[in-house]
């Protein structure tokens, strides 16, 4: 009645595959709640950072955006948000706007043709159903 | 060399079982969806001992098609199928080439851990996505380990019975 030694590699292989199961689980939870700020200038996407994840942790990012008719646009990305924090436009409204943190969000300049918006799903936030702010 | 209508007749009874274990362990609750009481592999495990792979499989394979027909439905084939004939050909291994290092719950439990995975595999594919596996295989492996060892300790006290009460030959 005393488990032989192959019932122990039995039992040995049920825990790998657990193990292997939670790792799986762990690395496609990342990957479905990859947020991702893209920019979007003239119609097309010039740059796309990852806002969650472990290389994104903490850091602050700020990128210099040359718009399409020669001024630029300095966006400033961290774990607390993305804003635009300086640009030579004439309105600066982008500058004012409110940083933006969930997906669905954006800031538009509208003189610069310049779209910041972050996609993707977020690990426990739905793009419906949230405070405005 | 048994007879051969013996032979058939005591594989007909085991089949009949397999099926009636099938069936009524539909209607025992479980603790998680998808986990299932596995009684039908005390059949397997029982054909395996006492007639070999060939039989074991011809077993697996007719309760396969013929249970969910039972009481479930038809895309149920293709899950107890592919759970069935994974962990019908890992039993047969296992017990015919390990048979000193392996006891019967040892034999079992990797079986019902292989039923689940063939499942699985067939589920991930059906539903297109991996995530099934990662969500339910520690559930179920957990399960499979109960389960496993029960049903080898009955396989163990049936088969103790049956190679002294039926003469089989071979």
């Amino acid at each position: 009645m005393k488990p032989r030694i192959g019932d122990v590699f039995v039992y040995i292989f049920i825990i790998l595959l657990v193990g292997l199961s939670f790792i799986g689980l762990k690395s496609m939870g990342n990957h479905e709640g990859k947020v991702l700020v893209q920019v979007e200038s003239d119609g097309s996407i010039i740059e796309s950072v990852e806002m969650s994840g472990p290389e994104a942790e903490g850091s602050v990012r700020e990128l210099r955006i040359d718009a399409v008719d020669g001024g630029y646009n300095i966006v400033r990305i961290s774990a607390d948000g993305v804003e635009i924090i300086d640009a030579d436009c004439p309105d600066r409204l982008c500058v004012y706007s409110p940083s933006i943190k969930n997906p669905g969000q954006s800031i538009v300049c509208i003189p610069h043709k310049l779209i910041v918006r972050i996609t993707g799903r977020g690990p426990d936030k739905g793009i419906v159903d949230d405070t405005a702010s | 060399m048994m007879k051969k209508a013996r032979k058939l007749t005591l594989l007909g009874l085991l089949v009949a079982q397999a099926l009636v274990l099938h069936y009524i362990e539909g209607f025992i609750p479980v603790l998680a969806p998808g986990a299932k009481l596995g009684l039908a592999n005390i059949i397997t495990m029982v054909a395996l001992v006492l007639f070999g792979f060939k039989e074991a499989m011809a077993i697996v394979i007719i309760r396969a098609v013929l249970g969910p027909l039972l009481g479930g439905s038809v895309t149920g084939i293709l899950y107890s199928l592919s759970g069935g004939i994974l962990s019908g050909i890992i039993m047969s291994i296992l017990y015919q080439n390990f048979k000193d290092y392996f006891s019967f719950m040892g034999i079992s439990t990797a079986g019902a851990v292989f039923h689940n995975i063939g499942q699985l595999l067939v589920a991930s594919w059906i539903f297109d996505t991996i995530g099934i596996l990662y969500t339910y295989l520690p559930i179920l492996m957990v399960a499979a380990v109960a389960t496993g060892y029960f049903n080898g300790l009955v396989a163990r006290y049936i088969v103790g019975y049956l190679k002294n009460k039926v003469e089989l030959g071979s």
